[in-house]
């Protein structure tokens, strides 16, 4: 499904470069459900960034289900984006002058798809992610856990191959944050979606199936059975938190 | 398809007009409202110009005696009334004789223009008598006059009484007696002269009022079908074969038409150049809007890439933007203009009607305002790279 080969990528600045990831390779299945963590710089966002085609690596190529990306045009990156993957985002970045309903149909906009029908779709998404009643609702008139289900619906309007989300539960509050983690747990379970969360959050890091650790722009660890106590720094505190 | 949803998206964008934005359409909406209205002035003064020469003859001629400083050229009356025969498009003629007098009736003393001339007259310049007769070749060198219609209610006045024939005014220390009084009517500009402002008398009584009379107009109508033109040209070589060194002026209500024309033309770029320095305003008004909305919205712009926007989904969406800002300015500018034009063609007391390219123009104007000061914005909506847009605050 997501297949990572010796992506690298260093960004330039005046004061020399500066390198943010180096040779990392991994690959996600499809259905998986996948925490990828780490400390800050430690790539994790750059990583989420190339894979998300809104950024591109110096070395190394991303295929996405056996599409390779690399040199591919803005517009075939577009194209992309807008097919095969889903972003959901910690601020939201939903637009306050559309309803909820609006702002999940935006995605289809750039397919090409009727108004009518778009609305139709959006409704759908809405309902999956329990947000029925909330439909001409404004993002102010809506709490952060609904927001964030609304970015949710949206990123599943468009059925892609993967949902990116960064951050999701950062801005929200524990019992929404453990909403919105089981919403992608029941969407990953029931409907089989794809998802990488990237996240600072260890109890969200727990309930992933399969945890990625980031440390200095390389894969620290991949860890799909048990939780392992990584990202700490020997000697420091054992963060109860991992367990 | 995908344009037109990217349309009616980039409107529903534009529903929280903002004061700034408000401005902004005030501004292209006074550029525009100023070339509309002067559009449909300059249509109408041309228009109302043409419709007064035909009022009074698009058919009439003018022929003057050209003075070249030293040389005065001197038509007899005689070879004026010859010009019918020649066959070369000239129907009509009346010469006449034309000098400022004052007239004096009571005690007033009355400015006025005296006009000598050939019963011709009456017709080519559409005079028509209120009452009394008019001054015939037949009156020979008697004082008779004709007053015009200003002229005669001066003097009622002074005398205190309604005019009569009979009466008596003293002109050039002559006294003459009123025949007739005229009709109120326009002044023609071909011809030039105001007859309401005029004493006519018989042009063989010129030498009664005119110390060394000679005639100053001939005035004369086109035969049907002449050519103003080939006519004009056949007139001054009559006269110059006849008079030696002579020379004389023609004048075609053809030629005072294309001078008004050059005239509006001139005032019409001059008016255009102000409407478009106020467009240019305005435009920059639209482009500082949509700048301010750009930076304003760099999390919607990073988000819509990152859903599948491309680059110029981004910069179609902002230029829409921009063409319907100045859309809404300019619809609001011909309203203004339109309602602006109508009421000086009303206070000018002239018939309105729009003119012909207002509408075409203020549209094309739309689209140019629009494209080329909403192009800057658009382009750098469009260069945002979507991760730091996603991440600006």
């Amino acid at each position: 499904m997501l297949q990572i080969r010796e992506l690298s990528k260093t960004y330039g600045g005046k004061f020399g470069v500066l390198p943010v990831l180096a040779d990392v390779s991994l690959s996600l299945a499809r259905g998986e459900l996948c925490a990828l963590t780490g400390a800050s710089g430690s790539g994790k966002t750059t990583l989420m960034n190339l894979i998300g085609l809104l950024d591109q690596p110096d070395h190394g190529e991303i295929q996405l289900d056996g599409t390779s990306t690399t040199g591919l045009g803005e517009e075939e990156l577009a194209h992309l984006r807008n097919r095969m993957i889903g972003f959901i985002f910690q601020s939201f970045h939903l637009l306050p002058r559309l309803t909820a309903l609006d702002n999940v149909a935006l995605p289809l906009l750039y397919r090409g798809v009727p108004a009518a029908r778009r609305r139709i779709m959006a409704a759908r998404a809405l309902h999956r992610v329990s947000l029925g009643d909330r439909m001409n609702h404004r993002p102010d008139q809506l709490s952060g856990g609904q927001r964030q289900r609304v970015a949710v619906a949206r990123a599943l309007i468009g059925e892609p191959a993967l949902l990116l989300a960064d951050e999701p539960t950062g801005n929200l509050d524990s019992q929404s944050s453990d909403e919105i983690m089981g919403l992608f747990l029941e969407l990953n379970q029931v409907l089989g979606v794809t998802i990488l969360i990237v996240t600072h959050d260890p109890t969200i890091a727990a309930r992933c199936p399969r945890r990625i650790v980031m440390r200095d722009g390389r894969v620290q660890d991949d860890n799909r059975g048990e939780l392992r106590a990584v990202g700490v720094v020997p000697g420091a505190t054992r963060r109860p938190a991992l367990c | 398809m995908l344009a037109r949803e990217i349309v009616v998206d980039a409107a529903g964008n534009l529903q929280a007009l903002k004061g700034r934005t408000l401005l902004a359409i005030v501004g292209i909406a006074i550029g525009t409202a100023a070339v509309i209205a002067m559009l449909h002035i300059g249509s109408n003064a041309r228009s109302e110009a043409l419709r007064q020469f035909e009022a009074l003859g698009t058919d009439r001629v003018n022929i003057m005696p050209a003075a070249d400083g030293s040389k005065v050229t001197i038509i007899p009356s005689e070879m004026a009334r010859g010009l019918p025969d020649q066959n070369i498009g000239i129907g009509e003629v009346a010469p006449f004789i034309q000098n400022g007098t004052t007239l004096r009736a009571g005690r007033s003393a009355i400015p006025a223009s005296l006009v000598a001339a050939a019963d011709g007259l009456y017709e080519l310049a559409q005079a028509r008598i209120a009452f009394g007769r008019r001054t015939s070749d037949l009156d020979g060198n008697s004082a008779f006059a004709v007053l015009g219609a200003d002229i005669a209610r001066d003097i009622a006045g002074a005398l205190g009484r309604p005019l009569a024939v009979g009466d008596q005014i003293i002109a050039e220390n002559h006294a003459a007696m009123i025949v007739g009084v005229l009709d109120s009517q326009p002044s023609n500009p071909i011809l030039g002269v105001d007859l309401n402002r005029t004493v006519v008398v018989p042009l063989g009584s010129a030498r009664r009022f005119i110390s060394d009379p000679q005639v100053t107009n001939i005035a004369a109508r086109l035969s049907a079908g002449a050519d103003d033109r080939a006519t004009a040209a056949a007139v001054r070589s009559y006269f110059e074969s006849r008079l030696r060194g002579a020379s004389v002026q023609v004048q075609t209500a053809r030629q005072l038409i294309d001078g008004v024309d050059q005239q509006m033309r001139v005032y019409g770029l001059l008016l255009l150049a102000i409407g478009a320095v106020s467009l240019v305003v305005g435009g920059v008004g639209v482009m500082n809007v949509m700048l301010m909305s750009v930076m304003e919205r760099r999390q919607e712009i990073g988000l819509r890439r990152a859903i599948g926007a491309r680059r110029r989904d981004v910069r179609a969406m902002f230029l829409i933007e921009a063409v319907i800002l100045s859309g809404i300015g300019s619809f609001a500018g011909v309203v203004l203009g339109t309602v602006a034009g109508w009421a000086f063609a009303h206070a000018s007391g002239w018939a309105f009607e729009a003119a012909p390219g207002a509408l075409p123009l203020a549209f094309g104007m739309t689209l140019v305002v629009g494209l080329f000061f909403g192009s800057y914005p658009a382009a750098r909506a469009a260069r945002l790279d979507p991760i730091a847009a996603l991440r600006s605050q």
